[in-house]
């Protein structure tokens, strides 16, 4: 199965992002769909061998952010490419999600915080995943 | 930070702000993860605007990225928009004054500050600080202690500083 097994884990995680999303629990909808983003990335890395192992520890996750935008950068159009540095921010809002006291409480917030920015580097990974 | 980063930030938000005068824009920096925030506070320009999605998309990518530099992002923040709206709503009971605004050359003892004028230019960037929002924000003549020249003083998170001086710290 290789590597595309990543993309079945992202599915996997969308899916429960959608379930968690329709069920207004937004934290768990947030690290779900994070995590299917950061799968798919790691997926399109490994297909077009650029991937490498990052780091672990603090900043590994924006660390092969920045290795993965500097390689599809060439791919992207202008509009796409402000886009990707949006991932460090979802990441942020994982860990918030994942590990802290606040929450996420209301549809509205989550939209603008979160899901405006999932759907637009989500659509660029799947036009890249191809 | 490095300063070649923070420089190429300014010249950053600089463009933006010749195109899009009236856009509110800081950057934050995340010290531990090495990553420069740069946030503004206009949702419709973010999420409905192509021009300016191509138009700051153009800017990362001959700013930043042609320079290898990738710990960066940008876009609209929530937080910081509500923090600043917030402060601006409160400035419509009080007042914000522009750091550099020569107009007024002394206020009076007990006098409003909210009596004296508001202009648009009131925000400004500033690379001298990571929370770039740069302006004189006061409520009162109490709370500052001593301001003969009110225009020279600069809030910065709660402190006030010489507008002429930034690290000095006045009150």
């Amino acid at each position: 199965m290789g590597y595309k097994a990543l993309l079945t884990k992202a599915d996997h995680n969308s899916e429960l992002g959608e379930y968690a999303e329709e069920k207004e629990y937004f934290d768990v909808a947030i690290s779900r769909y994070y995590y299917a983003l950061y799968e798919k990335a790691i997926y399109i890395a490994k297909k077009r061998n650029f991937y490498l192992e990052p780091k672990t520890g603090l900043g590994s996750h924006e660390t092969f952010i920045n290795h993965f935008t500097k390689n599809v950068s060439s791919k992207l159009k202008p509009e796409e490419l402000r886009m990707m540095g949006k991932m460090k921010a979802l990441k942020r809002l994982r860990v918030i999600a994942d590990y802290k006291e606040e929450s996420m409480e209301n549809i509205s917030t989550y939209n603008l915080k979160f899901k405006y920015y999932f759907n637009s580097i989500n659509s660029i990974f799947d036009r890249l995943i191809g | 930070m490095p300063n070649i980063i923070v420089s190429k930030i300014e010249e950053f938000v600089t463009k933006i702000k010749e195109k899009y005068p009236e856009l509110v824009v800081g950057y934050v920096y995340y010290e531990e993860e090495d990553e420069y925030d740069i946030w503004h506070t206009d949702s419709d320009l973010q999420f409905s605007d192509k021009d300016f999605a191509k138009f700051t998309g153009i800017l990362i990518k001959e700013i930043f990225y042609d320079n290898d530099i990738y710990n960066i992002s940008f876009g609209y923040d929530f937080d910081m928009a509500n923090s600043y709206y917030k402060r601006y709503k409160m400035s419509q009971q009080t007042a914000y004054i522009h750091a550099e605004q020569q107009t007024q050359t002394s206020i009076e003892p007990n006098k409003k500050i909210s009596q004296y004028t508001i202009g648009s230019s009131a925000i400004e960037y500033s690379s001298d600080i990571k929370m770039s929002i740069n302006i004189v924000e006061i409520t009162t003549f109490d709370k500052i202690k001593c301001p003969e020249d009110l225009q020279q003083y600069v809030s910065i998170n709660g402190q006030y500083y010489n507008a002429h001086n930034p690290g000095g710290l006045v009150a």
